[in-house]
């Protein structure tokens, strides 16, 4: 259970590792795009990490990050052919950034540093922290984006061939000021994810100093 | 003009760093010395530009006609993988400095969103073989521009408050230059 | 060597010469917003003051947003806070260069994005890489445009009722082809309005006459990065000289160009910030010179009017790259020959690549003329149009920017079998506003469109 906490809080992927960026700028402007992405996210992390610490031993050290590849790689690609077979909307608007899974430095970067070092348990069970800390980043990334860009909230929209509900809710009246169609935008992306970085550099140095 | 066009608009209008989130993590990391910036620079541009005709062929001449696009992504980072293998090692041999000042950031571009991202925006909007070269060569020369000129304004950085220091100030200017290159729509 | 190396003296001298410099554009910006519409009867008393009451509103909301920075943040105590004495410089720009019908909120909202992300955020006064008060106004206007748009946008209460097309530099980009003095400068007056700045513009960016007095006193007083401004007007001058020779218009083109869009206030305040502007004096002269091809560039050939803000804010980026080249430049002249001849290739390169692109862009794809034949005023023209299914053939002979004469000389579609005769044609000639044709078809249209591809032909 501590390592779950551990991997949200304190080795939190984007925010204390400023891993991941790509996605997390690319996939928040909408609150569904997050969670879905993040749960991909998370299979694919606890996937690789219990095979990975299962293989260890069998695997050389030189060949080590060409297999390690290889393994997330294949992972993506059912994710992705899943995807493209049941949800084909949320495929296409996760884009590239699915794909791009692969070169998430925080998968192999767990891989590299946690599971090929530890035993099974631990290993799944620093994935799943980890990837929790990712998608919740992720989530409230997405929420300040969406609300306060497009004054909306999409809970499930494209997903909605699999689940059959569609739940999008307007937040504000509407008005002149709101929504700030900034934040839907990339360089509301950067600027929601330096501030909320700065804001986890504050809070962390606050807790050392105490 | 179509290619001058698609050269242009992947160089600044829908440059991958600013307006696709591209390759941000050598942005990040890298970006604090001018000579790396252009040195990684060059060295993504070469990859990407290989990748992409290798990739192209592979995806349209065996991908494609056997049904089996689902495996561009295997088969792309294999590509990836293996150039950069390659590029190590003439470089270890070739150029030991540059060796030696980039480090470990070279494997690192194996797992660069750029690279990746760029092949794969290529065959998704099915470009020939031209456009496809021109589309790599743009956008990795976009990726360089940016690179550099943050570097340069990294420099420039004194007091920058403490919790801001570092990615999150990065990730400011990184938003003000996203606003000013979406300006540049129609050049 | 950087600006913030400065001594303490210096930079209030350099500041206190700014504010004496922009005292007659505020009250200027007060006149010609305020006062002018009060008098004509197009607005309140309130809105006679409400100019000043936006400067303000701008430089107390920067001020206001700084103070409380340093009291949160950098934990001074409230009278150490409150003596930032330079903290209303990016709200007095601001408010000098937002459109006046901006709403307050958004005055606010700009404001903290000078003075917090701009500014604070990168370390205060003299570390900030980007002109904070174009970042304000860069963001409102990113987001806002429509909002201030439907307010009003920049045009003040008077104009709103008097002048029919936006600013100079809207109405320019919405004129097919290059324009003419009629078509450009005309709306709005003469040349000496441009100069003086009774034109449509933001607050206080209009007058280039203010600008110019402006400039000469701070360059007397030593209080200016002069070669900035020079470099940067006289850039913009030669690409637009070529540009408008290119195309046989006058001098008054390049004028116009610089007086228009707010160029010499931008290039007089704004790009000689001494925070993100370079130090070296090469580097300052190339910036300069790359502004004003920026300036051309964006003006030309991106939609979005604000051509100074976009090249001033991107060659803030390169400032550092520009001191270098210039601290090198010191030894090793060498180095400063590639830049300059780059500059020079694309000065002439975008004058000349611009006017072709400007003469052919706009032209009617399905129009051409076959025979143009001059005698006198008259000029007889033998002209083709692709119609719905054919090409239409036809002879229109004009007089005295008056339609003489036009006859259908051949075509295919079927439509025409109909109308063969002169009546319809002649009822074109006579409704010389051609809008409506009663059972209009896409042929009409093109009989329409033919004749208003001739007459701009014979107006050129």
């Amino acid at each position: 259970m501590k390592k779950i906490i551990n991997g949200i809080v304190f080795e939190n992927p984007i925010l204390v590792g400023m891993l991941g960026l790509c996605s997390t700028l690319a996939v928040t402007n909408k609150f569904e795009n997050a969670y879905v992405m993040g749960i991909c996210v998370l299979v694919v992390l606890v996937l690789s990490n219990f095979i990975i610490s299962i293989i260890k031993k069998l695997v050389p050290e030189n060949v080590r990050i060409p297999v390690y590849i290889l393994i997330i790689s294949t992972l993506v690609t059912i994710i992705e052919i899943l995807l493209q077979k049941y949800v084909k909307n949320i495929y296409n608007v996760l884009g590239i950034y699915l794909p791009l899974i692969v070169v998430n430095c925080i998968i192999l970067g767990r891989a590299l540093q946690v599971a090929s070092k530890e035993k099974v348990i631990p290993s799944v069970l620093d994935a799943i922290g980890v990837g929790l800390g990712y998608t919740f980043v992720l989530m409230i990334v997405s929420l300040f984006r969406e609300i306060l860009g497009s004054n909306t909230l999409t809970l499930m929209d494209n997903i909605s061939s699999l689940t059959g509900y569609k739940a999008i809710y307007k937040i504000f009246p509407s008005n002149d000021i709101l929504p700030i169609n900034l934040f839907s935008k990339e360089a509301g992306a950067f600027l929601t994810l330096g501030l909320l970085i700065a804001l986890a550099k504050y809070i962390g140095g606050k807790h050392e100093s105490n | 003009m179509n290619l001058i066009s698609l050269f242009m608009t992947s160089l600044l209008t829908e440059n991958i760093v600013l307006t696709k989130f591209l390759g941000l993590c050598p942005f990040f990391g890298n970006s604090s010395k001018e000579k790396t910036a252009i040195s990684m620079g060059i060295c993504v541009t070469l990859i990407t530009i290989l990748s992409s005709i290798i990739t192209y062929f592979i995806y349209n001449f065996i991908l494609v006609p056997t049904n089996t696009t689902y495996l561009k992504t295997l088969m792309l980072i294999l590509v990836i993988a293996s150039l950069v293998q390659l590029l190590i090692l003439i470089i270890k041999n070739k150029y030991k400095k540059i060796y030696k000042s980039l480090g470990i950031y070279l494997s690192l571009i194996t797992t660069n969103c750029a690279v990746m991202g760029v092949v794969l925006l290529g065959i998704n909007n099915n470009y020939n073989f031209i456009e496809t070269v021109v589309y790599s060569l743009g956008s990795s020369l976009g990726f360089m521009l940016v690179l550099y000129v943050f570097s340069t304004i990294r420099e420039r950085l004194k007091n920058v408050p403490k919790c801001f220091q570092g990615i999150p100030i990065a990730l400011v200017i990184a938003s003000i230059m996203a606003l000013i290159f979406e300006r540049y729509i129609g050049i | 060597m950087g600006p913030y190396l400065k001594s303490e003296k210096d930079t209030s001298t350099i500041m206190r010469h700014l504010i004496v410099a922009l005292i007659p554009i505020v009250v200027f910006a007060y006149i010609k917003n305020g006062i002018i519409p009060f008098v004509k009867g197009y607005t309140n008393i309130f809105g006679m003051f409400y100019p000043l009451i936006f400067i303000f509103i701008c430089m107390a909301s920067t001020f206001f947003f700084e103070s409380l920075y340093r009291i949160i943040f950098q934990k001074k105590k409230i009278k150490e806070a409150l003596e930032n004495s330079y903290s209303f410089f990016p709200g007095l720009f601001l408010g000098l260069i937002l459109p006046i019908n901006t709403p307050i909120v958004l005055l606010i909202l700009a404001a903290f994005v000078s003075s917090i992300i701009a500014k604070m955020l990168f370390g205060g006064f003299g570390n900030n890489i980007f002109n904070p008060a174009l970042v304000g106004r860069l963001f409102i206007i990113s987001a806002y445009a429509i909002v201030i748009g439907k307010s009003g946008g920049y045009l003040n209460s008077y104009e709103i009722d008097t002048i029919s097309s936006g600013t100079p530099l809207t109405n320019a980009s919405l004129i097919n082809g290059i324009g003419t003095y009629n078509t450009l400068v005309k709306p709005y007056g003469s040349l000496m309005n441009f100069f003086i700045g009774t034109i449509p513009g933001c607050v206080g960016e209009t007058s280039a006459l203010l600008c110019l007095l402006a400039f000469v006193y701070l360059t007397y007083f030593k209080a200016i990065k002069w070669k900035i401004p020079i470099f940067y007007i006289l850039t913009v001058f030669s690409i637009t000289y070529v540009i408008g020779g290119m195309n046989n218009l006058g001098i008054w083109y390049p004028l116009f160009q610089i007086f228009s869009g707010g160029l010499m206030f931008g290039a007089v305040f704004m790009a000689t910030d001494p925070v993100t502007s370079p130090v070296t004096p090469i580097g300052q002269i190339l910036y300069g010179i790359f502004l004003g091809i920026l300036t051309v560039v964006f003006r030309f050939l991106t939609p979005f009017p604000e051509g100074v803000l976009t090249s001033i804010l991107t060659m803030n980026m390169f400032v550092m790259i520009l001191d270098k080249i210039g601290s090198i430049a010191r030894f090793n002249f060498k180095v400063t020959v590639v830049p300059f001849v780059i500059a020079w290739f694309l000065i002439f390169g975008l004058g000349i690549g611009i006017s072709l692109n400007l003469k052919n862009v706009k032209k009617d794809k399905n129009f051409s003329i076959l025979e143009k034949n001059v005698s006198g005023s008259k000029i007889s023209y033998v002209v083709t149009q692709k119609g719905y299914s054919s090409v239409i053939k036809a002879r229109i002979v004009i007089d005295n920017k008056k339609v003489y004469e036009f006859t259908v000389l051949e075509q295919n579609d079927s439509f025409y079998q109909k109308i063969m005769d002169e009546d319809y044609t002649n009822k074109l000639i006579l409704d010389s506003d051609i809008d409506t044709v009663t059972g209009a078809t896409v042929t009409s249209t093109a009989l329409k469109t033919m004749l208003k591809n001739t007459l701009e032909d014979y107006g050129e």
